[in-house]
């Protein structure tokens, strides 16, 4: 009798696999029929720009422009001016950048006031400044020397000409 | 990084791992598929290990391409000429049933989309989530400073770059490992090389599968395995879930072979997968004593098993205690201890987590393709059918649950954004228990196969038959 019953329980999960075998098989085949041969080429022969380009979404421009001007052991900050929808975005390009231009530090504001605090560091250090959009003129920017621009983002170097 | 030197990268722990396991007596006769998954734990276990001396030691990873290439030419060469000299052992026989014809053409299948995954998680770099801070910011940090020295601490110091540097170190040793073959920090082939995981447990897995069911069982659970979302999300980037549960697959084949045979060479086997295991995750940590504790109840007399897990987690340790880095989840949080936490929010922290979890292995079946909720069903149904068949992946399943749940019961941060961001991933990590669990209660109610006393060899001739 348990035997069967036993029997009766395999035979139920037996059907769950099969049916999740068939409903994973549908969902593989639209899976790879969704990306055409070309695409996946197109994966594989992607340069570290087109990569980096997806990782940053639309901050692409800071990061070329950043990856230009960077020169060994300096520091970045990054500033958008635009409150709490700039400053999630800047919250996510900034991690991103963390990464992509290490061993540089970057961090990131987006008040006034934090960015002359900030701005204080950075002279000294002589970082690089990256507005994201926002007025064409940043608050308390005395020091700062517009070196580049590039896709709404406008680059400074904070401390002087180098 | 040049194709070259990504290849050198990859072939320098398969070297080293068959050359260690041709030295413990495993040979690729006793089953291809199985020695090529074991050689991959082994090696990069290995190659994990000479970069942590490296970085211990000091002196810059520059020789480490040079020393790790040169020690896995040496291990190969040296266990290549030992395996020549045994004596051969009589060929069993390989008879080819079609079921498990079926097994490796499951196995070819899920390799090759488990590819396309890989190569659909290779369109952006690696910058964020938990690859980018947990674990390649980790590796930065020890590549740019040459070593676990005062420049790593500060670096891995910095909450901004490195998130949890007290995680187990396997994953950004090996990070390291690449950065060191290409000369310079990596933001894809880094990711590449951990990815890599995915085909040594879906490898590990269908050989596993084998030896506790029949080859259509083991080819239907392991294509569900395989199909599962949580599997398949992990594989796209390259954190440390998925080599944990490589780490299991790894440690519950092992376990399998040593109950078949009880040889010592088997036994070596499993203390190798469990210091893998352990140096995975914390999660890896807590199964390895789970799987440990299990098969000495079993086999008193294999104690030191347990060695290599014991060492590799004091190593571990010894570093975060050198750095002062701690975990968060014992640490006192707003003025209350782990225990203050845990009287005081076990009810409604365990009421969220068991819903989630329903809610996950029931209401999302394609996450675990119902595998965690058939084992569920099984356990709750036939305790007695399944700790006879499965004992070892059932306690592991039940210990690394329970053990899960805990950590959930204490954590300081607040319970529905923890449970909602790692729980898929705690559960991926157990999954090869609860994959082997279906498989061994289906294949003994259902189709008489598997019997325990017989299974690894039965899978070893099956895999045998599919190299031939």
């Amino acid at each position: 009798m348990r035997s069967n019953l036993q029997r009766a329980l395999a035979l139920l999960v037996l059907l769950a696999l099969a049916w999740r075998a068939v409903e994973t098989a549908r969902e593989r085949w639209h899976w790879l029929a969704a990306l055409g041969f070309g695409e996946r080429a197109a994966i594989v022969r992607a340069d570290f720009g087109a990569r980096a380009a997806a990782a940053l979404g639309g901050q692409v421009a800071v990061f070329d422009l950043l990856r230009d001007h960077l020169g060994p052991g300096e520091d970045v900050v990054l500033f958008a001016p635009g409150g709490a929808g700039a400053a999630l975005a800047l919250d996510v390009a900034t991690r991103q950048l963390r990464a992509l231009l290490f061993p540089a530090r970057v961090r990131s504001c987006v008040g006034p006031a934090e960015l002359a605090a900030m701005l204080q560091d950075a002279a000294a250090a002589g970082a690089l400044v990256a507005r994201l959009g926002g007025p064409p003129a940043l608050p308390g920017e005395a020091g700062l020397q517009p070196i580049a621009a590039s896709g709404g983002t406008t680059l400074f170097r904070a401390g002087g000409a180098r | 990084m040049s194709p070259l030197a990504f290849a050198g990268a990859l072939l320098a722990p398969l070297a080293a791992g068959a050359g260690a396991l041709l030295l413990l007596g495993i040979r690729p006769r006793d089953g291809r598929v199985a020695f090529a998954g074991h050689a991959w734990i082994a090696g990069t276990l290995a190659l994990g290990a000479l970069t942590f001396a490296v970085a211990l030691f000091g002196g810059g990873f520059g020789a480490l391409p040079w020393l790790g290439g040169g020690a896995a030419l040496l291990a190969f060469a040296v266990g290549w000429r030992r395996a020549r000299k045994a004596v051969p052992e009589p060929a069993r026989s390989a008879a080819r049933a079609g079921s498990d014809g079926a097994l490796w053409l499951v196995l070819a299948l899920v390799l090759a989309l488990a590819g396309d995954d890989v190569l659909r998680g290779s369109r952006p770099l690696v910058t964020v989530g938990d690859e980018g801070s947990i674990y390649a910011n980790r590796a930065m940090a020890l590549y740019h400073a040459g070593g676990y020295g005062p420049e790593f601490a500060e670096l891995a110091r910095r909450d901004d770059f490195v998130a949890h540097p007290d995680y187990p170190p396997l994953n950004p040793l090996l990070m390291t490992w690449t950065f060191a073959c290409a000369g310079e920090v990596l933001h894809l082939e880094n990711r590449l090389f951990i990815q890599t995981f995915v085909f040594a447990l879906l490898a590990l897995m269908a050989v596993a599968l084998r030896r506790v069911s029949g080859g259509w069982t083991a080819a239907l659970v392991l294509f569900v395995f395989a199909g599962a979302r949580a599997l398949r999300g992990s594989s796209r980037v390259g954190p440390a879930d998925v080599m944990t549960a490589c780490g299991l697959a790894a440690a519950l084949d092992a376990w399998l072979q040593l109950r078949a045979s009880g040889e010592r060479r088997h036994a070596a086997l499993l203390g190798i997968a469990l210091a893998f295991l352990a140096w995975t995750k914390q999660e890896g940590l807590l199964l390895a004593g789970g799987i440990g504790a299990a098969a000495l109840w079993k086999r008193r007399h294999l104690a030191v098993l347990l060695l290599p897990p014991a060492l590799a987690a004091a190593a571990h340790a010894a570093v975060n205690a050198r750095f002062g880095f701690r975990g968060d989840l014992l640490a006192e949080a707003d003025g209350a201890t782990w225990f203050e936490r845990l009287t005081a929010n076990a009810g409604h922290h365990c009421a969220v987590v068991l819903r989630q979890a329903a809610d996950l292995a029931l209401f999302n079946p394609g996450e675990t393709n119902l595998l965690l909720a058939c084992a569920a069903l099984l356990f709750v149904l036939a305790p007695r059918t399944v700790f006879r068949v499965a004992a070892v992946p059932a306690v592991v399943l039940l210990a690394g649950s329970a053990a899960f749940l805990g950590a959930y019961l204490v954590t300081p941060h607040p319970i529905e954004w923890h449970v909602q961001t790692s729980l898929v991933r705690l559960v991926l990590q157990v999954l090869p228990a609860a994959a082997l669990v279906v498989a061994a209660v289906v294949g003994r109610c259902l189709l008489r196969a598997g019997a325990p006393p017989s299974q690894a060899a039965s899978a070893s001739s099956a895999d045998r038959g599919a190299a031939a």
